[in-house]
């Protein structure tokens, strides 16, 4: 009996801590999207901030990750590009650190997704995240004016790509490895189970057809990619033309139908291979806007059957489990149109929909997330028929609850991110001034720089919220501007309202 | 009681002991660990290499005997890494000073002087209060003959199950009265470790 209460108390522990750790973020998560949605950005940096560790100093870069990366961002859409350098550094720390921290931690770690769920590993960010957080770094580096840091992030986005099909590939090779190395019982069961037709048809239809997903035919982050090409085309540095050639024309190929894409992948070829000259161009300006809320995971769980082994023979067993489903959220519908000197109006064209990121990458990583689900819910099976053999109906009981209250699926993901980004550019007006028109014909406008090539990078989560603007010299020769437009009036009003 | 105190003070004092202690380092005989970062080490050789290339070559050789004015131009950091250029460079400007070949100005350079006092102590030659025996006359700062540029490159490639980190220092001497390189030289620093994370 003592036994029996102590497992049950046990397992109370750990759902509570679970659950505790979960609201807690959910909560966090709440705070920060009003403020984001809203405009205020100091706020939506503010309600990231991490907690301490029991000792009262700063957590590890790796424990604050999803915070560092959400309070970064605010701060460059506030404006202090500086600070935001020094966090997303941070969170650069914490993904190595993530990477490389020692076996013990690891196995504990995964001990503990399994047992629980994988919202108990510290914040892994997806690998299109980690490649955003090297782009927005070499944006707040233009920014400052520094185009050499801004040069090292864009190569470190491009070799984060680069990695990323590998990573795909190991993830997937390591699991398979230790389910094949140990002969246990367990993991014979978890290898029949995620080989069994029947699984695999449960999670057809209770969770998505993957095959059906809207998906690039290779990982990028086209943005990210192009951005990447645009600095290099700038930089008139030697050699850089290939670079940027190689990224426009990459991401041209994701998205046929955008004119303006291929115009750019048409200009860097044309540049590298000396049909046409820097000098020979006009000054141009273009135009990138973030538009809209990113996607975000929900919840979807149903039941699988388990093949559980007893003695030498197997039986299906119904057990529940939990995966995250990318659920896009929503963009901002009202269109912003560029006007120049002419009155010619310029609508940028949409690309990178970060919902088909996302899910590129999680078709590509799902047999991994399928199979610590499987195994997750196979190991919890296993205790709940054993707790039912040692302590009867209250053994039985309470790891059903357990069970029950932890079958959870990771939904933490980096929310400072767009639905998809669009992008349109011009010859620098030469009044210097571009207008920047809302649909409902309101138009303000921007005074440009004399600069030779100027990034007019525009971020607008919502519609309730303000534009940001970000006058950015892509030469990387001159410090950047920062402006809000519209909504500003209004998102203050609301802030004050909502506090 | 008495026992966990000597067991909790035991087991600080064998903590403290484990903890590394610092000691000086032979930069000619270094066996540390090698990072795949591009570090001192890779720096020394690279300036040494460069600067043996150069002298053989022939390119700083003055036919009438004098030494050229070298002048540093770009030298564009290409890598994953947040380098400061100028510590290679300045290895490869002691070795060739050294060398009695070439001699540096700092008066002039890609971003401005490296030496703003070069014309900062011009600008006292209209003052009352200088003693204008000392100022520095008109037309005594010396042109550059030579610029040195470059651009040091990193390719990343997965080898097997580890990471290959390739970082190539290219370097061009071009003579400033024709624009034609005299010399050029790529030196290469290849490392292979994890591939676990990123190489930076």
């Amino acid at each position: 009996m003592k036994q029996s209460i102590c497992a049950l108390a046990v397992a109370c522990l750990m759902v509570g801590l679970s659950g505790c750790s979960s609201y807690q973020q959910r909560s966090q998560m709440d705070d920060f999207n009003t403020a984001w949605i809203q405009g205020d950005y100091l706020g939506a940096a503010e309600a990231m901030e991490p907690e301490l560790s029991l000792t009262g100093e700063d957590k590890a870069e790796d424990k604050q990750l999803l915070e560092l990366l959400h309070q970064a961002e605010a701060y460059r859409m506030a404006g202090d590009p500086s600070q935001a350098v020094e966090l997303y550094d941070k969170a650069e720390v914490g993904m190595k650190l993530d990477d490389t921290s020692g076996l013990s931690s690891n196995l504990l770690e995964g001990g503990m997704s399994v047992l629980i769920n994988d919202a108990e590993r510290d914040y892994t960010p997806m690998l299109s995240e980690a490649v955003l957080v090297n782009t927005y770094k070499g944006l707040a580096f233009l920014q400052q004016g520094n185009r050499e840091l801004a040069r090292v992030e864009f190569n470190r986005a491009d070799d984060r790509t680069r990695r990323a099909v590998e990573t795909f590939a190991e993830e997937i090779a390591l699991q398979k490895e230790a389910l094949e190395a140990d002969e246990g019982k367990q993991q014979q069961s978890i290898r029949e189970s995620l080989e069994n037709e029947s699984l695999q048809e449960s999670v057809a239809s209770n969770y998505e057809e993957i095959s059906q997903w809207s998906v690039y035919p290779e990982f990028i982050v086209p943005s990210a990619t192009y951005l990447h090409g645009l600095f290099f085309l700038a930089s008139g540095e030697h050699g850089d033309l290939d670079k940027a050639s190689t990224s426009l024309k990459r991401v041209a190929a994701m998205s046929p139908d955008n004119r303006r894409l291929a115009a750019d992948a048409e200009l860097a070829e044309d540049l590298a291979a000396g049909r046409t000259t820097r000098d020979s161009e006009t000054p141009r300006v273009w135009v990138v806007y973030e538009n809209g809320l990113g996607p975000v995971a929900r919840e979807s769980r149903f039941d699988v059957p388990l093949m559980l082994l007893h003695g030498n023979t197997t039986s299906p067993a119904y057990t529940g489990i939990a995966l995250p489903r990318y659920a896009d959220r929503k963009p901002v519908h009202q269109p912003l149109t560029l006007v120049d000197d002419s009155g010619e109006r310029h609508q940028p064209e949409p690309f990178s929909a970060m919902g088909k990121v996302v899910r590129t990458e999680m078709k590509a990583r799902f047999p991994a997330v399928l199979g610590r689900a499987v195994a997750s819910a196979t190991l919890k099976a296993v205790m709940q028929n054993a707790s039912a053999e040692e302590f009867g109906a209250v053994g039985q009981l309470g790891s059903a609850l357990f069970t029950a209250a932890t079958t959870r699926a990771d939904l933490r993901s980096w929310q400072a991110i767009p639905d998809h980004w669009q992008v349109t550019s011009l010859p620098r007006p030469a009044s210097g001034q571009l207008g920047v028109e809302e649909a409902s014909g309101h138009v303000d406008d921007i005074s440009l720089p004399d600069w030779r090539y100027t990034l007019v990078y525009i971020k607008r989560p919502s519609q309730e919220g303000p534009a940001q603007v970000s006058l950015i010299d892509l030469e990387g020769r001159h410090g950047g501007e920062q402006l809000s437009l519209f909504g500003t009036k209004d998102a203050e009003g609301l802030v004050a309202d909502a506090s | 009681m008495k026992k966990l105190v000597v067991f909790v003070t035991c087991l600080v004092l064998l903590l403290a002991g484990c903890a590394t202690p610092t000691r000086y380092v032979d930069p000619d005989n270094d066996q540390g660990e090698v990072s795949m970062e591009l570090d001192y080490r890779d720096f020394e050789k690279t300036a040494q290499e460069t600067v043996e290339s150069m002298l053989q070559s022939g390119a700083v050789d003055n036919p009438d005997g004098g030494r050229y004015v070298l002048v540093v131009s770009r030298i564009v950091n290409d890598t994953m890494q947040r380098l400061d250029t100028d510590q290679l460079i300045k290895k490869i400007r002691v070795d060739l000073l050294n060398s009695g070949k070439v001699v540096t100005t700092t008066a002039v350079g890609i971003d401005g002087a490296e030496d703003e006092m070069n014309m900062l102590s011009r600008s006292l030659r209209d003052s009352d209060e200088f003693d204008q025996r000392g100022v520095q006359k008109k037309g005594t700062l010396q042109a550059p003959d030579l610029s040195l540029s470059g651009k040091i490159l990193q390719r990343n490639r997965k080898v097997g199950s580890e990471q290959q980190v390739e970082y190539y220092v290219q370097l061009s001497l071009t003579d400033l009265s024709s624009g034609l390189a005299l010399w050029e030289d790529e030196t290469q620093v290849i490392k292979r470790g994890s591939d676990a994370s990123v190489s930076w």
